[in-house]
């Protein structure tokens, strides 16, 4: 068996034993069943809305919104790094704005966003976009700036026009950094989507999950909570893989190594 | 012989009290390989940035073929000790991608990269990238890269002072064979008697505070073949005459 393979069986192993144990536990306790639901009964009620339709919906919801505003805000956040990392003025001025902004949690911003945008689709994908830009944005500059001259000094003398250096230089250049910005922002992406889905919407699954607390309905809330660890991990590998496929140079850890 | 490179006066700071390089005067003739040898930091490398064009003198006048340096072109190529090898791209792009900048077809600028990449015996390594490379195959790499460009001048700031004694050796040969299809000029910066003797035909030595030219000498001709012929009894009494000169201006 292969190293990978047996880490594979390793990880099942653990989270089937998890579940059951849960299981086992409730079985011997048997209390507060609405309160603390065993596993039975959250994945019974996650078969429901499988087959109802709901939890589709609501996925494709929710990853509509952070797909979109993932790529909004990596891209912007890949242009204006390199743009503040290759040039000063660019830096004097929107990296100033950026190092004013970026530390304000996006969080807090939700309800600024709902008064301008209301509790429509745009709003929701900016707030993703906004959450995704700025670590993308920083990494990118970082990434940009620790190109070292020895590596610069031949592109000088070539007097490369500025495209040619974007793709030759400064994009590949900075990489790995960029990767790293951009892996980090999956999670920091979904964060954003929870909290703009909690504000109000009419699918989604923070929304979802937020209506069950109101209907008391904890073993949905579980359920649903389950859906998007699945779906981050997922879009994370996904990331990882799309990198490895971009950068052959570059290794992009796995989760558990950062 | 032409003089293609001139320097007179010129001094070099990055502040106006601490001036690393005064009153530095040297002509250079084209074909001429010049090492450049004094202890390190005295401003050796300062005086490549400045030829190349990346550095502006502060003083003092600097001409390359009658006109004054103003910035970098590729004309002028530099070589630096690090590793200068792009690691994002594969060995055969790192050479081609020059290539287009100045103005070669895709398909030119690759078979031209595959020839001088074989020519420094790496033709079996084209589609890897630098980091599955040693040390020394990089920095052959390097070699490919700026004898590729056919430059005019070539600035070689210690190119291969971070290899081990041996691969510097083998390095260097490959590097002279290149240099004897093309004569160049070129000036090395190094921190190694053995190779200045090795590379070079002429000598300068830079020495104090801020760095001179101390010393100009010429080098044994005809130019060794095997490393082990720099070891004669005139190559010998010049590493004395040299290192007491070092001496003396410390």
């Amino acid at each position: 068996m292969t190293q990978r393979s047996r880490t594979i069986l390793l990880r099942v192993t653990v989270a089937a034993a998890t579940v059951l144990l849960w299981q086992a536990l409730w079985n011997l306790i048997q209390w507060e069943a609405r309160l603390f639901p065993p596993p039975s009964r959250v994945f019974d009620t996650l078969g429901t809305d499988i087959r109802s339709g709901d939890l589709l919906a609501d996925v494709v919801a929710s990853l509509r919104r952070v797909g979109i505003g993932y790529l909004l805000g990596a891209l912007i956040g890949v242009f204006f790094g390199i743009l503040t990392g290759t040039r000063k003025w660019a830096d004097a001025v929107f990296g100033s704005l950026f190092q004013l902004v970026r530390p304000i949690p996006p969080i807090a911003m939700v309800p600024l966003v709902v008064l301008w945008f209301g509790i429509g689709e745009l709003g929701k994908v900016l707030l993703v976009a906004v959450g995704v830009m700025f670590p993308v944005w920083l990494n990118t500059h970082l990434g940009v700036n620790t190109i070292t001259k020895a590596h610069l000094y031949l592109v000088r003398s070539l007097r490369a026009g500025y495209w040619s250096q974007l793709w030759n230089i400064w994009l590949p250049g900075a990489a790995s950094s960029i990767a790293a910005g951009l892996r980090i922002s999956v999670a920091l992406g979904f964060y954003c989507l929870i909290a703009a889905e909690m504000t109000g919407a009419l699918r989604g699954l923070a929304y979802q999950i937020e209506l069950a607390h109101l209907a008391y309905r904890v073993d949905r809330m579980i359920g649903h909570m389950l859906v998007l660890g699945v779906l981050s991990f997922v879009a994370d590998g996904f990331v990882r893989l799309a990198l490895m496929r971009l950068l052959p140079w570059t290794v992009q850890p796995e989760r558990d190594e950062r | 012989m032409n003089t293609i490179l001139t320097l007179e006066n010129v001094s070099a700071g990055y502040e106006a009290q601490k001036m690393v390089l005064a009153e530095v005067s040297l002509k250079v003739t084209d074909g001429e390989v010049v090492a450049l040898f004094g202890p390190s930091g005295c401003g050796k490398s300062t005086l490549l940035l400045l030829i190349g064009g990346f550095l502006s003198p502060a003083g003092g006048t600097l001409e390359y073929r009658d006109e004054p340096v103003i910035q970098p072109d590729d004309q002028r190529i530099l070589l630096t000790q690090t590793d200068s090898t792009w690691p994002w791209k594969t060995t055969l792009e790192n050479v081609a991608y020059p290539l287009r900048c100045q103005g070669q077809t895709s398909r030119n600028a690759r078979k031209d990269a595959a020839r001088w990449l074989s020519a420094v015996g790496l033709a079996d390594s084209l589609g890897i990238y630098p980091a599955e490379l040693s040390g020394g195959m990089r920095q052959r790499v390097g070699v490919a890269k700026v004898f590729a460009l056919r430059p005019q001048l070539l600035l070689l700031d210690e190119p291969f002072g971070a290899l081990d004694e041996f691969t510097r050796h083998s390095v260097n040969e490959v590097f002279l064979n290149l240099w004897r299809e093309n004569r160049m000029t070129t000036l090395v910066v190094t921190h190694s008697l053995n190779e200045a003797l090795f590379l070079a035909d002429r000598l300068v030595v830079l020495g104090g505070k801020p760095a001179r030219v101390v010393g100009d000498f010429p080098v044994q001709s005809p130019r060794p073949a095997k490393v082990e012929e720099t070891f004669s009894p005139e190559a010998d009494s010049l590493r004395v005459e040299v290192l007491r000169l070092l001496a003396g201006t410390r």
